[in-house]
């Protein structure tokens, strides 16, 4: 169904209401964003490194499947708890801790 | 919104003069976890020292512009001045083994420049369930998942 084409035209709705969607053009109109900006923003043409081998996407589903692999073996465990560590694991020690800090001296900020 | 700063070179800088001055201390609670690859937050990072008496300690701290401050009425052992914002002093770990007993399992940690001895993950785990305050139950689910990932990549490797 094309709802742009429609007209508000609903029964339930009080009458001013009703009055103000018949002053309203709800119809489809040509797009007001420019074609450049359009084609970068369609879903086919994805921002180069988002897929293909070593890709974000690659990087994400790699980390699904072990994610996936752990709690397959301890389904006791969190899997958010397992996917945060495998991210932390990731990069090197001095950042691990920088970003822990950073996010719990951020948190006493909110406290104060 | 003012900026949060993580570990600043003055605090890096002190760190270095404790391990250049040969003082036997590790970093131990919730940074040495975060060090290890543990998803958690924390405002400080504990140091755990063998001894404060240590005559190796105020040349170290004084290389750096820092000092040691000893107890006194409502204040634990702490360390002040430069680059010593971060650090809390700790001088007993509940649940576990002498400094010496420890030291002997302890991992080697590159912090940047530095190569610290960091409290192994499974040690941290078994001060919090010792510890037991209401902070501490809060981590241990994070500490036992943290330690099932490092078992299982560990496991890969050697099987991968």
């Amino acid at each position: 169904m094309n709802r742009g084409s429609r007209r508000y035209e609903s029964k339930l709705a009080p009458l001013r209401c009703r009055a103000l969607g018949r002053r309203l053009d709800l119809s489809a109109k040509k797009s007001q964003v420019p074609v450049v900006s359009r084609k970068t923003t369609a879903l086919d043409r994805s921002p180069q490194g988002l897929r293909g081998p070593g890709s974000t996407v690659d990087w994400a589903r790699r980390l699904a499947a072990e994610v996936g692999a752990i709690m397959e073996a301890h389904p006791e465990a969190e899997p958010e708890n397992i996917r945060r560590a495998l991210i932390s694991l990731q990069s090197p020690p001095l950042e691990r801790l920088n970003r822990s800090l950073r996010r719990g001296r951020g948190f006493a900020a909110f406290r104060k | 919104v003012a900026e949060v700063l993580p570990l600043s070179e003055s605090e890096l800088r002190l760190l270095g003069s404790l391990v250049q001055h040969e003082v036997p201390f590790m970093l131990v609670g919730l940074s040495a976890a975060a060090l290890q690859g543990a998803p958690v937050v924390t405002e400080d990072v504990d140091l755990w020292f063998e001894n404060l008496n240590d005559p190796r300690l105020i040349p170290a701290l004084q290389a750096v512009g820092a000092a040691y401050a000893p107890p006194f009425g409502y204040n634990p052992p702490m360390l002040a001045g430069s680059g010593s914002e971060p650090f809390d002093v700790v001088v007993h770990m509940s649940g576990l083994g002498s400094f010496a007993d420890e030291w002997k399992h302890a991992l080697d940690v590159s912090l940047g420049p530095l190569t610290l001895k960091v409290l192994a993950l499974d040690r941290i785990l078994a001060s919090k369930l010792a510890a037991n305050r209401p902070k501490d139950r809060l981590v241990i689910p994070v500490l036992r998942d943290t330690l099932i990932t490092l078992a299982s990549r560990k496991r890969r490797e050697l099987d991968p």
